[in-house]
This record gives C-alpha cells, sequence and structure tokens, in this order.
C-alpha cells in the first residue's frame, strides 16, 4: 500500500529564504542562495548513465551495491534500483532508476540539516551524511523522479543516496569519482557507464540513458539501435 | 550468533491446518543449504518415508534457498531447490529434486526464510502470501483453473504490488504511524513480489506438472506440481525488504571480481570461442533462431552471463534450452521457412510454461507418440483412441491441443498423466522399451541427448541417483571437442592437458587421476569411472544442489580465458568455497565441500532405502543394453578423451556401443564398495553413516531391516 | 550436375513430397546445452530446414546415408550424387553441411518451378479444351 510522508517543520529553502532577506547572494553548506530565490551548487563531477535496453536484469548492481556500502545484501539499500517485469516486452520490460546527481538537485536543497550536501573533496558528488541524518525523509519526498533516487534505511532509521561509492568501506577499490563505482565494475554486461559529461538536465529518463551496445553486441544477435 | 549468509528462520506451511509454523535456520545450518538442507528437513518432517508416489498427503515439499542466494556469487545468487517424493517415475517415484532460477529465492530470503516446508493437503485451493515474516493464507478458488502467467499477474495485484515498472517505491506499511516506528516499519521496495506457481497440468495432478516462476522459469522434474496440485496448493507469492547479513563483504565482492576480469572473457574484445564454464557471455540459450534481435539477455539474480532473453515479438520471453525445441522436430513437418520455425517453437515454448507442462517429457517423447500415431497405433479408432488432430502435427494449433488434453488428462493424457512407462506398459507397448522407440532411459523418465552408452558419468549419475541428473560439470568436455571436430578447428586444449587439467580439481578421490576420464570401450566399468562418478555425486549434491551454483556455469575445470588454462573451480581466487566462506564466515575446504556433499548424498541413499530402493532395481532401460548407440543416427560423432591401446591420450568418437549388462553389475559392485554401502543391496551401512555423523538414520534404517551390512574385512 | 539439372515432372514431386513413415530418414541437431536432438525427416523440404546453418546448434547427419536415402527413397539419384559430391569436397563437417543445404534449397527451387509450370500447362490445356 504506497501511501505520503508530508514533510514536516522548516524546510532549508524557507531557512534560507528568510535570513537572505537582505537581497544579497548567501552561501549557506552546500551551495549559494541568489537573490531570485534560485539555489546553486556546484556541478557534480560525475554520473551514471544506464542502457536499459541492454540490462540482462540479474540485480547483481544492488546486491554490490549494498554491500560495499553497508556490507549487507539487500535490494531495498540499493543505491541503483533495476525493477523489472517478466511479462512486459523487450525494452519495456526493465528500467534502471540510478541517482542522477542532478545540477540543481532538489533532495541537498530540501535538507534541513546539511545532511544531504555537495562534497567538495570529491568531486561535488551529492551525499548523505549519516551522522547529521534526521532520517526526515524530506529528500527523498523531494526526488522529482520515479521512483525517487533516494532510498530509506529501515533499521537505521537514516535516508542515503549514490555517492558514486565515496563511501564504500566494503569495496577494495578507491571509489568516487577519482575511482571505481561497484555497480559499473560489477555489471556482466556493462550497461552502466560512469561519465564526466553532465547529461541534460531534464526529467525525461532518456536524458541519462545511453548506447552502450557495441559491436560485441551485434555480434551477439541483438540490434545496436 | 549471526547466521551470516542466512534469513534465520524456516517457514513450515501446515496446509491442512492452515499453519505457519517457524523453525529456527540454525538447527540445520551443518547441512548447509538447497538440497542439504531440504532433505535434513524432509527426514525430520516426513513421517512416513515408504510413500513412493508424490501425491500423498504424507509427502513434504521442501522450497529451499542457499546462502549464496541474493549475493552476486557468480551464477549462484538466484537458483532455488525444489525436493520432495516425486510423481509418475518408474518403476518407483524417489524423492528427488528440481531446481529453478530467477528471483524466487532471494525474495523468499529478504521476506525472513531460508526455506519453505510444505505439509499435508489444504480442504480446498489456497495460495499463501509471504511478505516480511508476515504469512496469510489465502483461499485459491477463483485462481484454479488459471494458467502459470495469469495467476502470477493476478497476485500481484492482489498483493498491492506496483503496476508496473516505472512506479515507484512500495511501501508496505499500512499506515504513516506504522512506518514511523521503527519497531514496526515494513520498509519499501521497488520490486514485484517472486510468485511461484503451478497451472493445469498441475492442478490435475499430472507427472508432467511443473512450478512455474515469472515467465520462464520452471522447477520441471520430479513431478512438483502434481505434488502441489495434490496439496491444493496453487501459488507462493514472496515479497520482502530485509537484509542478509555476509560475513565478508569485502572478500564477496573481490572475489566476484576476480571472475569477472580473469575467467569471464572480456565482453569489450571477448574471445567468441573460449573452452569455460563460466567464462562465456550472455548468450540466450535457444535452439533456433531468435526471432528478432530486438531482444535483451535476461539472467537470474547475480548471473554473470544471462541465458534467456526478453523479445520485441511479444512471444518467447524467458524460455531457454530445452522448452524452445520441445516441438522442433514436428514443427519442421510443416514449416516453410526458418522464420516460421522459429515462432511456431516458441509459442509453443509459451504453451507449456503457461500450462506448467514440463517440456522435457517431449524430448523422447514426442517422437515415441509420432511413432505410434504413424504406425497406425495411435489415432482414431486405433488401439491407442485419440482424437486429437495428428493431421496437424506440428501446428502451433496441434501444440496446443497436445498440452492442453496432458493437463487436463484428456485423451491420451489420461493415460500419460501418471507416468510415461507406466502408459507404455498400459498400452501394451513394452517392446518399445527393449527396441529404442521409447527412449525413456532412467527411472520412466526420458535421455537427456547424452546417452548413457556414450557419455558414461551421465548415465551412471543418473541411474545411481534418483533422476536424470541434468548436470553438465562434464558433459562440456563433449561439447567443446564435439564442436571443434564439427567445425575442422584446432582443438584448444588437446586431450591429456585437458583431462590432467580437470584432474586437478578432482580431490579428493579423483586428484591428479585422469584415467577417471577416459571413456573408452576398456575403461568403462573400472574403478577410476566409479571414483568419478562418486566425485560427481559429491559434488553436484553440495556445490550445485545446495551451495545453489547454476549448473550451465559451474564447475569451472578448464579455462581458455587463463594463460595458464585452469579454471576458477577450486581456484583459491575464484573457487567455490572463496564465495562459500566469503558469505558464510566458514573456513571450508574445497575438499570439505565434497565430504558434505557425500554425507547429503548418503541421507538421500537412506530415504530411498525406506522407500524401497535394491540394488536390483538400479538398472538401466532394456535398450539402454540390448541396442546400440547407432552412430551417425544423431550426430555423426561423439568426442571424448580417451585412451589408445599405447596409453596415449586422444580425443575419440565413442558412439556405436552398448552397455553390458555384467559390465554394469560389476561397476555398481565397485561404486557401492567405495561408498561405504552394502553391495549386494545397496543400502548405507551404519559404519558409513555414523562416519557421517549420522548415526540416527542407522538406528531409523535398522529398526526397520534395512541397514546395510558391514562388507567382511 | 548442378542442382539445378533438369528433371522430369514426377521427379519434382518426389523431391517435394514426404516419403512414408517407415522410409523416413533419422536427423539430429547437436544443441548445447540440450544435447543431441534425435528425429526424423520424411522429405527434401524438412531436411532443408534441418540443415539450415545456425550459430547455436548443428544438424546431425550421416551423409553417406543421406546420399543412399535421397537416391532410393526419395527417388532422386542425381541429387543424391550431388550431395556425394559436395560432402566429398567440404573440408570440414560443418562446412558439408552447408554445402548440402544450399544445395537442396537449388534442387527445390528447381523442383517448384517444374511442378508449377506443370500445373500452369495443364491449366492452360484445359482452358483451351474448355474444361473448368
Amino acid at each position: 500500500m504506497s501511501r505520503t510522508i508530508e514533510p514536516e517543520g522548516m524546510t532549508r529553502r524557507k531557512f534560507l529564504t528568510t535570513t537572505a532577506a537582505t537581497g544579497c547572494a548567501v552561501a549557506v553548506g552546500s551551495g549559494v542562495l541568489l537573490a531570485d530565490g534560485r539555489f546553486v551548487i556546484p556541478n557534480s563531477e560525475g554520473f551514471l548513465v544506464v542502457d536499459m535496453k541492454k540490462c540482462q536484469a540479474c540485480g547483481t548492481c544492488m546486491m554490490a551495491c549494498a554491500l560495499a556500502h553497508t556490507g549487507v545484501s539487500s535490494y531495498s539499500l540499493s543505491r541503483i534500483q533495476v525493477l523489472q517485469d517478466s511479462f512486459v516486452d523487450w525494452p519495456d520490460d526493465v528500467v534502471l532508476a540510478q541517482c542522477r546527481q542532478c545540477q540543481n538537485a532538489p533532495c541537498v536543497e530540501v535538507c534541513p540539516t546539511g545532511a544531504n550536501h555537495v562534497d567538495r573533496e570529491h568531486g561535488n558528488v551529492r551525499r548523505v551524511d549519516r551522522e547529521l541524518c534526521i532520517g526526515c525523509k524530506m529528500c527523498i519526498q523531494s526526488c522529482p523522479f520515479t521512483p525517487a533516487r533516494l532510498q530509506w534505511d529501515t533499521g537505521r532509521r537514516k535516508s542515503q543516496k549514490c555517492d558514486l561509492c565515496v563511501d564504500t568501506p566494503y569495496l577494495d577499490e578507491k571509489g568516487g569519482p577519482d575511482g571505481v563505482q561497484a555497480c559499473v565494475r560489477v555489471c556482466p554486461v556493462n550497461a552502466i557507464a560512469f561519465t564526466r559529461d553532465m547529461p541534460a538536465q531534464t526529467r525525461d529518463p532518456a536524458s541519462y540513458s545511453a548506447n552502450l551496445r557495441d559491436w560485441v553486441w551485434k555480434r551477439l544477435g541483438m540490434t545496436t539501435e | 550468533m549471526t547466521l551470516y549468509g542466512y534469513a534465520g528462520t524456516i517457514l513450515r506451511l501446515d496446509l491442512t491446518a492452515r499453519r505457519a509454523i517457524e523453525v529456527e535456520t540454525a538447527r540445520y545450518r551443518s547441512w548447509g543449504g538447497g538440497h542439504g538442507l531440504g532433505s535434513a528437513l524432509f527426514w525430520d518432517f516426513c513421517k512416513d518415508k515408504t510413500i513412493t508416489d508424490g501425491r500423498d498427503p504424507a509427502n513434504v515439499c521442501i522450497v529451499a534457498t542457499s546462502p549464496l542466494n541474493a549475493t552476486p556469487t557468480p551464477s549462484a545468487g538466484g537458483r532455488c531447490e525444489v525436493m520432495g517424493v516425486g510423481v509418475g517415475m518408474h518403476p518407483v517415484s524417489w524423492f528427488t529434486r528440481s531446481g529453478f532460477g530467477g528471483r524466487f529465492s532471494t525474495m523468499l530470503k529478504h521476506a525472513g526464510f531460508d526455506a519453505i516446508v510444505i505439509e499435508g493437503r489444504a480442504s480446498s485451493p489456497v495460495w499463501v502470501d509471504i511478505r516480511n515474516r508476515k504469512v496469510e493464507f489465502h483461499d485459491a478458488s477463483d485462481l484454479w483453473g488459471t494458467d502459470t502467467w495469469t495467476a502470477q499477474k493476478k497476485i500481484w495485484e492482489r498483493v498491492g504490488a506496483p503496476r508496473d515498472v516505472r512506479s515507484g517505491w512500495w511501501d508496505f506499511n499500512a499506515t504513516a504511524e506504522q512506518a514511523l516506528d521503527p519497531e514496526t516499519d515494513q520498509g519499501r521496495t521497488t520490486q514485484r513480489p517472486a510468485v511461484l506457481t503451478i497451472g493445469p497440468a498441475g492442478e490435475n495432478r499430472t507427472a508432467a506438472g511443473c512450478l512455474i516462476h515469472d515467465a520462464g522459469n520452471g522447477a520441471g522434474q520430479g513431478g512438483f506440481g502434481a505434488v502441489w496440485g495434490s496439496k491444493n496448493l496453487k501459488a507462493i507469492s514472496v515479497i520482502g525488504t530485509g537484509e542478509i547479513p555476509v560475513a565478508d563483504p569485502m572478500a564477496l565482492l573481490r572475489a566476484r571480481q576476480v571472475t569477472k576480469d580473469k575467467y569471464v572473457t572480456d565482453i569489450r574484445q571477448p574471445d567468441f570461442a573460449s573452452w569455460s564454464h563460466v567464462g562465456g557471455l550472455p548468450n540466450p540459450l535457444f535452439m533456433n533462431p531468435p526471432p528478432t534481435d530486438e531482444r535483451r539477455p535476461q539472467a537470474c539474480q547475480g548471473c554473470i552471463n544471462g541465458c534467456r532473453a526478453r523479445f520485441a515479438v511479444g512471444y518467447g520471453n524467458e524460455s531457454t534450452c530445452q522448452e524452445t525445441a520441445w516441438y522442433l522436430p514436428a514443427v519442421r513437418r510443416v514449416a516453410t521457412s526458418v522464420q516460421e520455425l522459429s515462432e511456431i517453437n516458441l509459442r509453443a515454448a509459451d504453451v507449456v510454461q503457461r500450462y506448467g507442462h514440463n517440456s522435457f517429457l517431449f524430448q523422447t517423447g514426442l517422437h515415441w507418440l509420432e511413432h505410434l500415431h504413424e504406425e497406425g497405433v495411435l489415432g482414431p479408432g486405433k488401439a491407442i483412441p485419440s482424437q486429437l488432430p495428428w493431421e496437424k502435427y506440428g501446428t502451433l494449433e496441434f501444440a496446443e491441443k497436445l498440452i492442453h488434453a496432458l493437463s487436463h488428462r484428456e485423451d491420451i493424457g489420461a493415460d500419460l498423466a501418471d507416468g510415461w512407462v507406466q502408459a507404455a506398459i498400459k498400452w501394451g507397448r513394452e517392446e518399445d522399451l527393449h527396441n529404442g522407440n521409447m527412449q525413456f532411459s532412467y527411472w520412466g523418465m526420458p535421455e537427456h541427448g547424452y546417452d548413457p552408452r556414450a557419455e558414461l558419468e551421465w548415465g551412471y549419475g543418473s541411474i545411481l541417483g534418483d533422476r536424470d541428473i541434468n548436470e553438465h560439470c562434464f558433459n562440456i568436455i563433449f561439447t567443446h571437442v564435439t564442436a571443434a571436430f564439427a567445425f575442422a578447428k584446432p582443438m584448444r586444449i588437446q586431450a591429456q592437458q585437458l583431462v590432467e587439467l580437470i584432474a586437478e580439481k578432482l580431490s579428493p578421490y579423483a586428484v591428479n587421476r585422469p584415467e577417471v576420464l577416459d571413456f573408452s570401450d576398456g575403461n568403462m566399468y573400472s574403478e577410476a569411472v566409479a571414483q568419478l562418478t562418486r566425485w560427481h555425486r559429491h559434488y553436484t549434491r553440495f556445490y550445485k544442489q545446495s551451495a545453489l551454483f547454476c549448473d550451465l556455469k559451474w564447475p569451472d575445470f578448464y579455462n581458455t580465458n587463463v594463460p595458464d588454462f585452469r579454471g576458477a573451480t577450486a581456484s583459491d581466487d575464484a573457487g567455490e568455497q572463496v564465495f562459500w566462506n566469503a558469505v558464510t564466515g566458514d573456513s571450508l575446504s574445497f575438499e570439505d565441500g565434497i565430504e558434505l556433499g557425500r554425507r547429503i548424498w548418503n541421507l538421500d541413499n537412506a530415504i530411498w532405502t525406506l522407500q524401497g530402493r535394491h540394488r536390483d532395481m538400479v538398472v538401466y532401460a532394456p535398450y539402454v543394453y540390448e541396442t546400440r548407440y547407432t552412430k551417425g543416427e544423431l550426430f555423426p560423432f561423439f568426442m571424448w578423451p580417451c585412451r589408445d591401446d599405447k596409453g596415449e591420450w586422444q580425443y575419440r568418437d565413442v558412439m556405436g556401443r552398448s552397455i553390458d549388462r555384467g559390465g554394469f553389475e560389476d561397476f555398481k559392485t565397485i561404486f557401492y564398495r567405495l561408498e561405504g554401502w552394502d553391495v549386494d543391496s545397496g543400502w548405507p551401512t551404519r559404519a558409513t553413516l555414523e562416519g557421517l555423523d549420522l548415526a540416527e538414520v542407522a538406528d531409523t534404517l535398522e529398526a526397520v531391516g534395512r541397514l546395510g551390512k558391514e562388507a567382511s574385512r | 550436375m548442378t542442382p539445378a539439372a533438369p528433371m522430369d515432372v514426377a521427379t519434382a514431386r518426389r523431391v517435394l513430397g514426404r516419403v512414408s513413415h517407415a522410409q523416413r530418414f533419422p536427423v539430429g541437431r547437436f544443441v548445447p546445452p540440450v544435447g543431441l536432438l534425435g528425429s526424423f525427416v520424411r522429405g527434401l523440404p524438412e531436411l532443408q530446414l534441418a540443415l539450415r546453418p545456425e550459430s547455436r546448434s548443428l544438424p546431425g547427419v550421416n551423409m553417406e546415408r543421406l546420399a543412399a536415402w535421397i537416391e532410393h527413397e526419395v527417388g532422386d539419384p542425381t541429387c543424391a550424387a550431388a550431395v556425394r559430391g559436395a560432402a566429398g569436397a567440404a573440408p570440414s563437417y560443418v562446412e558439408a553441411c552447408i554445402a548440402v543445404h544450399e544445395l537442396l534449397e537449388q534442387r527445390l527451387e528447381t523442383a517448384r518451378g517444374i511442378v508449377e509450370a506443370a500445373a500452369d500447362a495443364r491449366s492452360a490445356s484445359g482452358s483451351r479444351t474448355g474444361r473448368t
């Protein structure tokens, strides 16, 4: 059964809007609030793009993601979600839902504690600092995409999101924008890729889709169109 | 104490009382998971182990996961094991097994359970909803009669799953208050429930009844669909948001990465013809040309290279392997193009998936039916009456009518429903079991395609066990070598090197004894081949059927993606035991796993013994002895490593021979002796059982006078 | 002989027809991992489909016996000789199958042309005599 969780209290935007009433740009936490009310944060230096026509829906990326970050096997704790319907035809049978590291990240903007922030030490990745997270779920609610690209950690009562593997204590390789990402590394068919080029910032899911099918795919008898 | 790799709880479903009972997994931890877990649960919860028909209400059916399920262990994350007394085998339906892939085992663990023990019989049709350890029995009257796909979709609706894949998170909480309380918060998922269900073939308790999950995952062998049908159980739905503890996540991820980087051919620049088991590319196992290039490979959870597909054309999704070819010889009678051939075959695959009908029976059975029809024995007004439209044999219409009839016990289905060999006997066609017109080689089930007269380990393993083994551990030798011969390509690995590479991995019984792989005429009934057979039984019972490494990817004995050709199996960096230990925290050696497999295999034999097994029953169908495996009839050659007269290894053709009755009897004696079983009866002995910490099993056998006598020293 | 070599109408009909079940010819298929699938064919159209080249499986046929079957059961000695020749010249079993497949394709096409021409001639003849 679905339900909506209403945010409570003051959002960071409200807070910032109040404090910026003098008309100046105010630097706050992850970003800058301009006089016209726009909240500006530096662009992420890395993004995940996916090929939904290529994915074999094995869920290995989900397992690896949860393990690398939290050390347990869990789909609900995976920062990348693979949704599939066995009774739907290709290509509509599979959806990959990964965080888009949005240019104007609403999840960062709404966080009332600064837990959801831009990590300037790690390529401006949008991350949740678990120490600061109060579990209000506002970031989850603010995500404009379906499904929301942030997850609720039921056991720990915190929000979480993709950090491009900056904080992966169970991965024995360096993660983050300058390292590897568990989902990219583990994908058997290379249906997930890391890029430094920011995809188009639209609501269209296709803007974070890439055609990762190459001559090998063709040779295996599958379309590269 | 944390049980790494386990959900921690086993679910008993008492269908008679419609009651769910929880059992701690810790009690069964020593059995590992999957088959071992299931055999132990069967031993404890099946109160009458003399039953020989799985439809008996005393039968207990177990659906079991492995610690490796729901983990990225390569091609072990999504398999699931089913056990219980089977249906329709001949002369006895043994305690047997089947397996299936997909998402069910993964989701069952996330829902909080390591296994389900299905007991009793519901008074009317039910389906079971399992959600985060909450179990509900629901009336299934209106689902009864629906096909497997319709049933699953209806259950998704009833469970309240998101409408489609573009839906958002599914919050399990009924109220906001429930979500806010850490003690009651049920969490969220984007996933759909995994449903395991039967179709009409199972509902009508036919031996062909399968368990089907999603579009194309099926537990086909054993007639477990009939077992569920007899229990009035239509389906089990599982969904969960839980997490499974892993002992050493870093080691697990590292080993997975080693598998991809070292043992699997590089998908960016692959060797399309590599010789490996785990190291191939995602390549659906169709038996016909795919109908379109608009498709994806589709995989079980955690698989390293998927073997199925979903298409854009609206048929054939997730069917693979035998079900895509069950109707092939018939379709050729009518198809006028390859496109038509492919479409009818894949649509026929959809038919068996939806009816939940085991297509494997047609592997050799369809030829037999056609033969009876063409000989004027079967048809309208014939000795075996049938009103099926035989003049349309090969069309989709005929396939649908045939499967409908067989699934509903109509027409010839009335007799075939309780077993094909039983039907042959009823129809007075025993001669067909002698002359090879009906090639049902082991326990009333069809020959697989790897004839026991040529591929010895397949035949021995099947007849010494409970079913056609369907284990491709060594069979891949035949595939690689025979294909290379057919193309006249150089061998990637020469015979001597190949057998030595494999023998390195055959610890303990056959380690560095390459002669165990010599299938030449002079070595067919040898101690060496018996050791190979033992190793194979024990390896598969643990690693393949309990740890649930996929049959199509493991073991990886040799691997041309690696410079020294040594495969991943038993290796220190990505061997089976590496994954097991990373997940569970055990310190299992590869040989420890083989020994655990021996323990499970012995418990199985104890169950078969209680069911009435005796060595005199362990015989092939008569044609295996009485006719030769005709050269050129199926293929021009069947290549296998053999030693020549000078003891030198070569790839040679092993077609053209039969099994010698006396030779096989001698082989059984050797095998039983090596296993520590009574050579006269084939029953386990007390010494053997006690050596495996199974003294209670020995007591039970002794109490009913079926304990094997010890070998005289 | 070439597969397009002329044949009479009766031969063409045999090429396109089916022999009895008793005259059937065994043709397998090597389909890893399922195994060696057994089956039979009762005519050249079926045989041609059975020999189709395919990346995932191989046809299973005894070429020597096949030529004899085409000669004696189907009744096309010309085609049988061509099959013998093509199979014998091929450097591998797979290439033999491909060669025979192509040969059969042409032979069937030739036969279809002859049967259609005969039907057209009969039809035209029927029109001239006023039969309908």
